[in-house]
């Protein structure tokens, strides 16, 4: 008995003393309720952290949404990924069709309160055109569309000399993907040209920013209203609240704890939760077709696909709808064409391209006198959706008597396989061109990390790229699609659709095929 | 002592050296790196090159080594390729994040599961001892992300007592910073109280069968201080040792329970750096987890003769 009391004495002890903390801790703790939200802040869930909105140095996919609150350029995009004027009033474009002029709109203002003027928009110019910068559209700007100066003649017009007519000029200024090529505040460097922190005109300006956390955007109050008819990033913005809170919550599980707990007011969703989303009363899904795009591509000079037949037959083996379905659990249906849905030059496919035929892949492997040589085609885990396609393609290859394997690499050495262009198969995913020709850009060129290096293709996309007539480029991008399905370089799987969560308690969210979720113009209800 | 000591660190300053290049080596010899992640699908070769040459990725590797080493032997960590601040002062923010909630975690584990464990072992094969093991090797065997959920939807969402997303420093308000941290940490705990009851339990029912316990039971010592003053020293020895390799696999990161409660520490940190190749993160954090290792490991043998003398006199 004495043996009892003294060990009892020892647990209790213990365990008295941590219950009782505990118990305090919790008292103290449920006399805030967590669910209460702060009245005049929307909280948006990240699933990563960016790595910074210096765009010569630092844009990352995460960097998007920060940018497209507080920065601006000349053009943005509307839904319809058609181009507007932004900070411009209007703009016009010279009969040789090489100078592009832009007016500046009237009484905007940076976030440090200063005007608008030429002198920026150049000096911004300049700065994400820089020998060092690695600005996305660099590469474009001093490439396939060459930027040979831009001039100030006065403080509202500011001229872009091209040396040769480009009609894709526009749609790459107004890129989100470049931040909209942003006009920035000079003062958002220091003396030395060391970043010091974005100074846009956006309807928000730059508040706090934790490094693995969050970052913050606050209401500018002297933000410039435009009158025009508020589409995707361009016409009236208004911040109609006083912070909005990008945080970073990796793990999606808890985004979706974090949504129905009323932390997050909007997050991203995955495609198997939607469903269980919209029965949730006090949430609503809001989605819409993107311009990411998904593919199987192919080593042109591999000794075996280099035999068009195989490609061929590989295409014709692959049920696009049934891949689409299957890694989105219903959601996407499949596409037999790089040129998204969403697009100014989207012609729907033929259903005889997009309808899968085993005996027409066996009778091309016939052809073709296959022999059971093994394809590699490499997937990672990393981006899963790449992983889950591969494996529904090698069992449809399969039930078509192709012995198709799945090399499973790390998404770093996948990457650097595409860069070099050194690889049999690769399961891939393009990042959103909102740009026309830009679906076409993504995979025709002479560089090493585009699938199809054929002299007519380029000549046709260099074509496409020109012409600053619609139809033109609708028919340029038609007669690419024919050619891409006599090719077959790669095979079209299907546009991803993307998902927000939201919260009841706002009105006015709306998902775009510009992807980036946008708070202006949304309240709290 | 002393001179055991300073063995003991000449021996900490060669693993750390030994560290050092095994780290540089390995996060390299991981094809692809920080520049063509960074620039995706859309990166030219010319960007390519202009970022290797900002991040010295073009020089060969024993140039890069030196460089690092040199920086490091100044205090200088580099920067990181991702952010662009500074790695030291990153990774300490971020270490401090994790080493809060190891540290409560730890203590609460080691205050209930010992005593628990002694408990168990004095009541073996009682109904008192199999549900302690039950449910230690039921906590031993839930994946600490799915525990950290189901706290997450039992007191943040369904009771509404504890936030769900953020962390807020202790420096800030106190308060809010103690709210951010009891759901992590009471998973943590739970999970580590689970395997460290198994081991004191283990180690005491060894001492309890020694005949210096049978001698104090005999000579009539009351039961609560044969267990505190004779079983309690001697089973806890190896128990440390034990609490030492936990604490420092823990120190070097939580990863999953950062991810789970949104908190920005440095497993985090380390994860999101290696998918990111950022070198310079990366071989700081390792490096540090390696400084953490020895240091603990060199605390818990200096702990050590106070629970167990003959290690001393050896």
């Amino acid at each position: 008995m004495a043996q009892d009391m003294g060990a009892k004495k020892v647990m209790g002890w213990t365990l008295g003393q941590v219950g009782l903390s505990a118990a305090i801790a919790l008292c103290l703790l449920s006399s805030q309720s967590y669910a209460q939200k702060t009245s005049s802040r929307i909280t948006v869930a990240l699933e990563e952290d960016l790595r910074g909105l210096d765009p010569r140095r630092d844009r990352d996919g995460m960097s998007d949404p920060v940018h497209m609150h507080v920065v601006e350029g000349l053009l943005g995009y509307v839904d319809d990924l058609s181009v507007r004027p932004m900070l411009a009033s209007s703009f016009t474009i010279g009969d040789d069709g090489r100078s592009y002029t832009f007016k500046l709109r009237e009484g905007v203002r940076f976030h440090n309160g200063k005007p608008l003027t030429s002198a920026e928009v150049k000096w911004s110019w300049d700065y994400v055109m820089a020998a060092d910068s690695i600005w996305r559209c660099k590469a474009v700007f001093d490439g396939p569309i060459k930027v040979a100066g831009v001039e100030a003649p006065d403080a509202r017009t500011i001229v872009f000399r091209l040396d040769q007519p480009n009609g894709s000029f526009i749609y790459n200024l107004a890129r989100t993907d470049c931040a909209g090529t942003p006009i920035l505040h000079p003062e958002s460097v220091d003396a030395d040209g060391k970043w010091r922190g974005v100074i846009g005109t956006g309807p928000f300006q730059l508040g706090e920013r934790r490094i693995g956390q969050y970052t913050e955007v606050k209401r500018f109050p002297d933000y410039a209203l435009s009158n025009a008819e508020p589409s995707g990033r361009v016409g009236k913005k208004e911040a109609l609240v006083e912070t909005v809170r990008f945080t970073v919550v990796a793990d999606p599980s808890a985004r979706l704890v974090g949504l129905r707990s009323g932390d997050l007011d909007i997050t991203p969703l995955t495609a198997e939760v939607v469903d269980q989303i919209e029965k949730d009363p006090k949430l609503h899904v809001t989605s819409s077709d993107t311009t990411v795009w998904y593919a199987l591509l192919f080593g042109m000079n591999d000794p075996l696909l280099k035999d068009v037949r195989m490609r061929r037959a590989i295409a014709a083996a692959i049920d696009r709808t049934a891949v689409a379905q299957g890694v989105s659990f219903g959601q996407w249906s499949g596409s037999a064409t790089p040129v998204p849905g969403a697009s100014l030059l989207y012609t729907r496919p033929s259903s005889e391209d997009e309808v899968a035929s085993l005996t027409r892949a066996k009778a091309l492997l016939a052809e073709a006198k296959y022999a059971g040589q093994p394809i590699s085609i490499i997937a990672n885990k990393a981006l899963p959706m790449m992983f889950n396609q591969a494996v529904i393609i090698q069992s449809m290859l399969q039930a078509a008597g192709i012995n198709a394997n799945i090399e499973t690499l790390e998404w770093g050495l996948q990457l650097d396989r595409y860069t070099k262009g050194t690889y049999q198969a690769q399961s891939f995913a393009y990042s959103g061109r909102f740009d026309p020709m830009g679906a076409w850009e993504r995979i025709v060129g002479p560089e090493s990390r585009k699938v199809w290096k054929d002299e007519e293709a380029i000549t046709l996309l260099n074509k496409g790229m020109k012409t600053a007539d619609p139809a033109e480029m609708k028919q340029i991008s038609d007669q690419l699609y024919k050619k891409f399905i006599n090719d077959v370089p790669a095979v079209s799987l299907y546009n991803v659709k993307v998902f927000y969560g939201v919260s009841d308690r706002l009105a006015g969210v709306k998902a775009s095929p510009l992807e980036v979720v946008r708070v202006w113009n949304v309240s709290i209800k | 002592m002393a001179t055991y000591l300073a063995r003991r660190l000449s021996m900490m300053l060669l693993t750390l050296s030994l560290v050092a290049v095994t780290v540089f080596v390995l996060v390299r010899l991981v094809p692809g790196d920080s520049a063509s992640l960074m620039l995706g699908e859309a990166g030219s070769l010319e960007q390519l090159a202009i970022l290797r040459a900002r991040w010295g990725l073009d020089q060969p590797w024993p140039i890069q080594f030196l460089y690092w080493i040199k920086g490091l032997l100044s205090g200088d960590f580099g920067v990181s390729t991702r952010t662009g601040e500074p790695v030291l002062a990153l990774i300490l923010a971020r270490f401090q994040v994790s080493a809060v909630i190891v540290l409560a975690a730890m203590t609460i584990a080691v205050l209930v599961a010992v005593p628990v464990g002694l408990y168990a072992a004095w009541k073996q094969n009682s109904w008192a001892d199999l549900a302690v093991v039950s449910v230690a090797t039921l906590l031993l065997s839930i994946p600490s992300f799915w525990l950290g959920l189901l706290l997450l939807v039992v007191f943040g969402l369904k009771l509404s007592w504890l936030p769900i997303l953020g962390y807020v420093g202790f420096g800030e308000d106190f308060s809010r910073a103690l709210s951010f941290v009891i759901l992590p940490v009471a998973t943590l705990a739970l999970i580590e109280i689970g395997v460290l009851v198994r081991m004191a339990r283990a180690s005491a029912i060894e001492v309890l069968r020694l005949e210096y316990v049978t001698h104090a039971r005999a000579k009539g010592m009351p039961e609560w201080r044969v267990l505190a003053f004779h079983v309690f020293p001697n089973a806890f020895a190896p128990t440390l040792t034990l609490i030492g390799l936990i604490l420092g696999n823990l120190l070097g990161g939580i990863a999953v329970l950062e991810t789970v409660f949104t908190l920005p520490g440095m497993g985090r940190l380390l994860v999101e750096s290696i998918f990111a190749r950022d070198y310079p993160v990366v071989q700081g954090c390792l490096l540090l987890t390696g400084v953490i290792f020895v240091l603990i490991n060199l605390i818990v043998d200096m702990l050590y003769p106070i629970f167990d003398p003959r290690v001393a006199r050896a």
